[in-house]
């Protein structure tokens, strides 16, 4: 085990010291990674920070509901795009084009209007995937802010403030079953907000100061000035909501395939070189000195995947959404590569047969296998061509973490087609470099 | 001790078959220096690596026999490669390590305690003296030092028995002069050496015995002195008198006499030069097989 640890140490001891093969495992995928998540996102890179994407749907289409709507509509944190129905809201939602819609129905208007003597205001619906806890509460927060402000501006707003005293005096008047005293001292508060209202709207007119927009009023006592019901819309998942968790696993993918072909080569130019030959000299047969050159590929890939992935959910905001799947399809996705790494190590006779012919035949499989195009923009005819690559297995086993969001039962197939791929290779690997044994001059 | 036994090696098949080592047999005793001399394709490497379990013989047998280990090894099994070390013919050294991680890399594949894999390092640094540039990397090192240190990757692990393959190809004459020194100094410590040369001056200046290979066969085997006496032939005297042109030349098998009768009281004035050239290996290669040893 001393030996095979040795190898491994050397060898990512040179790794770290060969520039080229770390730009190629490393950096080029990062790049490739970044370029392309900035290009499917449409390439901001003004240093906003990104805004929340949502759907709006008025179906009151009032002066109060419009008020609303586009205080929605310019706030800094969302960026509200109109629908006309709620149908066509909830589809942007599943097509993950919003992360959520917001519906304010008909009604809304009188339902706030009468806020006083009901004690509660009209009820939007939020409609959103269950799974995102954290911008429902965004959204909420947003609403209710929204919602208060609305209100201060309503008392500032004669006419709007004179309709909801109306309002409310009428179906004080109206109600029968008011016991005298709560019906005398409610009377007396609408006159008091009356007589506010007046009074402030006419000190606003002699030049007083305007409500600004960030003077968001305490919510005391739970009170709401508009109530929010939400409603589970689950997005499809055949589409990321963020063009780096589709950049990524393409990068990840080729950050394995520069490893493996990588480990291959060099493997291939140790026979060439006579290190090899060195190595065999010893008491390990060659097989286990096969074995540790996988290993070493293998922690190499997964130093990679894991890198990248880090990189991906600290700088871009890249949320895996089955962290098991993930993991268990990342490793599967190693175990194909290195298979595929010992499988080329022994079959290419040079290091240039390995590196020229071994990339030729990596690009195409990465071409079809959606490391270049996303797997779920391509053709149909191309998408089942892309069963006969590595790389698309490796793929939906790397998205199905990322955003697809497998179950693992569900990625099972997945997982047992990578780990088949490099059980084979391995096992090719293993027969040749052991059939080579003896053979050698 | 290593016994060969109808040792053959061929390859290819078919009419393409090609016979590298033809019914090799011998015996190399314990601390014995042996030269393989021949020339370039006459089997020597192939012998080598079928020594050291890199190729099996098509046919024949090869066992290791090493002091202190009982019964016979195969070159095969996993025991007999710890008492094996190899200085392959190309440098076989990782470029982006240095000296020292290259021998360590190859001792620890031995199974050796660190503290003994330190001190073998260091010794065997010291003994190519490549000690001040331990830490540098092998990419740095001149051609000779990377000679040296193919060397010392074979020696690392401390094994009974070592396989020079052309050690000194292309090396400048103070690392060949190293290289000598290092191959005295193993077999003052009782190991086994085989040397494997084109060069017959490196044979004859080092080795104990001598195999003379020529189309993977055995043609002549035995210490040098016995090789000439056998094989080399005779002495050629050449004598350069004033006044002629082309000087009168003896083949005789004593050279001594031709000489003494050459420079007698009566002659010696009309003598202008005399020279004797001795039988040597390359003699002897001559008349094993009717040609030159050459690159």
């Amino acid at each position: 085990m001393n030996a095979i640890l040795a190898i491994v140490i050397s060898d990512l001891r040179m790794l770290v010291r060969d520039r080229s093969a770390c730009f190629f495992t490393i950096i080029f995928p990062v790049l490739f990674a970044c370029f392309f998540g900035a290009v499917f996102s449409g390439g901001s890179s003004d240093g906003e920070a990104p805004k929340l994407p949502i759907t709006l749907v008025d179906d009151d289409r009032t002066e109060a509901s419009a008020l609303f709507v586009n205080a929605l509509k310019a706030d800094t944190e969302l960026r509200a795009t109109m629908a006309t129905s709620v149908d066509e809201a909830r589809a942007a939602v599943l097509a993950r084009k919003s992360v959520a819609f917001i519906h304010v129905p008909a009604g809304y208007q009188s339902l706030q209007d009468k806020l006083f003597t009901s004690g509660t205001g009209a009820t939007v619906e939020l409609g959103i995937d269950p799974s995102r806890q954290a911008e429902t509460g965004w959204i909420q927060g947003i609403v209710q802010k929204i919602a208060f402000q609305q209100l201060s501006t309503t008392f500032t707003d004669p006419a709007r403030s004179k309709t909801m005293l109306d309002t409310a005096r009428a179906s004080l008047t109206a109600s029968k079953d008011i016991n005298p005293a709560n019906r005398l001292l409610m009377g007396t508060m609408l006159s008091t907000l009356e007589t506010l209202t007046t009074t402030t709207s006419a000190l606003n007119r002699a030049g007083g100061t305007q409500p600004t927009g960030d003077a968001t009023p305490a919510s005391g006592g739970g009170f709401s000035p508009v109530n929010i019901r939400t409603s589970a819309v689950k997005a499809r998942l055949d589409v990321p909501d963020n063009s780096y968790a589709i950049s990524f696993p393409q990068g990840m993918m080729w950050g394995l395939m520069g490893c493996a072909m990588g480990f291959a080569a060099s493997l291939a130019g140790e026979r060439t070189r006579g290190t090899f030959t060195r190595l065999c000299v010893s008491p390990l047969s060659p097989r286990r000195i096969l074995l540790a050159k996988g290993l070493t590929a293998a922690i190499v890939s997964i130093v990679v995947v894991v890198f990248m992935l880090a990189m991906a959910m600290i700088v871009f905001g890249v949320r895996p959404v089955a962290p098991l799947s993930l993991a268990a399809g990342g490793l599967a996705t190693v175990i194909a590569f290195t298979g595929i790494m010992m499988f080329a190590a022994t079959v290419g006779r040079s290091e240039q047969a390995v590196s020229r012919g071994g990339w030729a035949i990596m690009m195409m499989l990465a071409m079809i296998g959606g490391a270049a195009v996303p797997l779920f923009v391509m053709p149909a005819f191309m998408q089942r061509l892309s069963h006969i690559s590595p790389v698309r297995w490796g793929m939906l086993a790397l998205e199905g973490g990322i955003w697809r969001g497998s179950s693992l039962e569900s990625m099972l197939p997945t997982i047992g087609v990578l780990c088949g791929i490099g059980l084979i290779g391995g096992a090719i690997g293993m027969a040749l470099i052991g059939r080579g044994a003896g053979t050698r001059a | 001790m290593i016994t060969l036994t109808d040792v053959t090696r061929r390859f290819g098949s078919g009419s393409g078959q090609r016979v590298a080592v033809d019914r090799l047999s011998m015996t190399i005793a314990p601390g014995e220096v042996l030269g393989l001399l021949g020339p370039n394709g006459a089997g020597k490497t192939t012998t080598i690596s079928m020594i050291v379990g890199l190729l099996r013989p098509s046919d024949g047998r090869i066992t290791i026999n090493v002091p202190g280990v009982a019964g016979e090894l195969d070159p095969f099994d996993a025991s007999a490669k710890s008492h094996l070390g190899i200085a392959t013919q190309s440098v076989s050294l990782y470029d982006e390590l240095s000296g020292k991680e290259n021998l360590r890399l190859f001792g620890s594949l031995f199974s050796l305690s660190r503290s003994t894999l330190a001190a073998r390092v260091e010794e065997c640094l010291r003994l190519v003296g490549l000690t001040d540039r331990a830490d540098d990397r092998v990419a740095a090192y001149s051609g000779g030092m990377k000679r040296r240190l193919n060397v010392a990757a074979a020696l690392v692990h401390d094994p009974a028995i070592v396989l020079l393959d052309e050690p000194t190809a292309g090396v400048d004459p103070h690392s060949r002069h190293a290289l000598f020194e290092i191959v005295r100094h193993l077999k003052s410590q009782g190991k086994t050496v085989i040397y494997s040369t084109h060069y017959m001056e490196e044979a004859q200046q080092l080795c104990d015995r001598v195999a003379i290979i020529d189309h993977g066969k055995l043609l002549a085997l035995g210490p040098v002195d016995d090789l000439i006496r056998k094989h080399g032939g005779s002495s050629i005297v050449r004598i350069q008198r004033v006044n002629a042109d082309a000087p009168d030349v003896t083949v005789t098998d004593d050279p001594l006499e031709a000489l003494r009768r050459a420079l007698s009281e009566s002659e010696r004035a009309n003598v202008k030069s005399a020279a004797v050239q001795s039988p040597d290996l390359q003699a002897v290669f001559l008349t094993l097989t009717g040609r030159e040893l050459r690159d």
